[in-house]
């Protein structure tokens, strides 16, 4: 079973790294780097906040167990700076992502507008309809912003994925500590068991979300790229422009309803693995927290773990969990990213056609000359 | 002269109306529009699409084409000589009525049902519709 199928259509590979050739220059530049290194700082700070709320949670429900006025009240004043520190973060962050965003689309478009404009490339393109070309507007004003704003997100959400699950390990081994169960008489001992318990429900959610949407990212894909046909089925209208290499109105007519079947046909289909991964994400929202409170719930009766441990190994476990499930969740977005990638590059490609052709042209010139 | 419109989906049912419709143009001297209505695909022909290198537009119009082809071949086999194929998208009562109008058709023939069993019993079939809509005979063939 494949997570990501690849797809011929496309070609694979050699668009991601076209793409990639045109998008890169912004990373090469001194500005680039220091929005980087400003936005890890700013995942590593939330994480930092992350484990001193979890800790404030801890005591928090420690006092109030103790039923502790004292300590409940030096809690409540703790939160404050905490969350102060956690909204500030949340707004930095936002602006850092999306000022990154913001550049990196800029120098990216600029790119491709040069190209597109040089030698009046922009009319070549409509008259010689290179496959994979039509509707370049789009590509250049959507296509562009969405392939260069995932990366810069789903990047930093993995990069916190990885270190807020090993932070929370540590958090989930410390406070958890070994439990002994004896399942046929024989007592067996489990070091850091909420760690185990944490890895298997996650891959068992992994792999549940994986078969439940085996085909989603697949249909996303032919649905944004059935969308694209559809949009330039829909611009033929315009001008002399032909539809599929089909000319006349009646025929025109006939390509847009047909792209409009298979836009709606792809919609359906998204509909389905939609409703079929909800059943597990929506059963993980409500099992989660439940199953942390189960683990712990031995420890806690038999008074080897306080009230408010319970409440901060719960918290950590719903933390590592989340974290370990940022393919599953970010599953519509990297389609999406995928598809607008792909086209973009596919108009590179076809700019390239034209470039080498008007490069053949003037060779061919100087040499009658 | 006479234009009968025949609309088929590719069912032993719609293959009737077109047996029935090829008869009849033949009888009357009249051409034969044959209409299919696009877009019928399982969920499971999709998701085998989406991991593979088919095109669905492609697709949709090969199906349509063949389900076009093989009345056509009816049609001739009973006699018919004259015969126009045609593909429409969307609602199918309301593609074969659009279908009727432009056609200036004197008669419609259709199937008393088609593939959409499940469609019809919730929603009422496309041939119930037709019979009440169409602006000409409608012969529905069970």
């Amino acid at each position: 079973m494949r997570l990501f199928q690849h797809f011929p259509l496309h070609g694979g590979h050699p668009l991601t790294s076209r793409f990639w050739h045109a998008a890169s220059p912004f990373w090469r530049t001194d500005k680039a780097w220091g929005l980087a290194i400003f936005l890890l700082l700013i995942v590593l700070l939330q994480l930092l906040v992350q484990v001193l709320l979890n800790l404030w949670n801890r005591n928090f429900f420690d006092a109030l167990a103790r039923k502790d006025p004292y300590a409940l009240w030096f809690q409540a004043e703790l939160f404050v700076p905490l969350a102060a520190a956690s909204i500030l973060l949340a707004a930095a962050s936002v602006w850092g992502r999306m000022t990154a965003q913001r550049n990196w689309r800029e120098v990216t478009t600029s790119h491709v507008i040069e190209k597109w404009l040089a030698h009046d490339r922009f009319s070549h393109l409509n008259h010689h309809m290179i496959k994979g070309s039509e509707n370049p507007e789009y590509r250049i004003v959507v296509d562009i912003r969405v392939a260069t704003d995932a990366p810069i997100d789903l990047s930093l959400a993995f990069f916190s994925s990885i270190i807020t699950s090993v932070t929370f390990f540590v958090v989930l081994w410390t406070i958890g500590g070994s439990i002994t169960v004896a399942p046929f008489g024989w007592p067996v001992t489990i070091p850091g068991y909420l760690v185990f318990g944490v890895i298997i429900y996650s891959s068992l959610v992994s792999v549940l979300m994986i078969v439940f949407g085996q085909h989603l990212t697949g249909v996303i894909e032919r649905m944004n790229q059935s969308d694209a046909e559809f949009r330039a089925a829909a611009d033929a209208f315009r001008g002399n422009e032909n539809a599929g290499g089909k000319t006349g109105d009646g025929e025109r007519r006939q390509t847009l309803q047909l792209k409009l079947q298979a836009t709606l046909l792809w919609w359906r289909e998204l509909l389905w693995q939609l409703v079929r991964t909800t059943f597990v994400s929506q059963g993980n929202v409500l099992f989660a927290p439940v199953v942390a409170w189960f683990l712990c719930a031995p420890k806690y009766l038999a008074g080897a773990m306080t009230l408010g441990e319970l409440t901060q190994a719960a918290a950590a476990f719903v933390v590592v969990q989340g974290a370990f499930n940022w393919l599953v969740d970010n599953y519509q977005r990297l389609a999406d990213w995928r598809s607008s990638v792909h086209r973009v590059a596919t108009l590179l490609l076809a700019l390239d056609e034209l470039e080498a052709k008007e490069r053949a042209n003037g060779n061919h010139r100087n040499a009658a000359s | 002269m006479q234009h009968i419109v025949v609309a088929t989906d590719g069912s032993p049912g719609a293959n009737r109306a077109v047996d029935a419709a090829a008869r009849l143009a033949k009888a009357v001297g009249g051409e034969l529009v044959i209409l299919t209505i696009g877009g019928s695909i399982s969920g499971a022909e999709l998701r085998k699409l989406a991991s593979a290198s088919g095109d669905l537009s492609e697709t949709l119009e090969t199906s349509a084409n063949k389900v076009l082809e093989q009345a056509r071949k009816r049609a001739l086999r009973a006699g018919v000589t004259e015969v126009k194929l045609q593909t429409g998208w969307g609602d199918p009562a309301e593609t074969i009525l659009n279908t009727v109008c432009s056609e200036k058709a004197g008669i419609l023939v259709v199937g008393r049902r088609g593939r959409g069993r499940l469609s019809g019993l919730l929603l009422g079939s496309v041939s119930q519709k037709l019979a009440s809509l169409a602006p000409c005979a409608v012969m529905v063939v069970p």
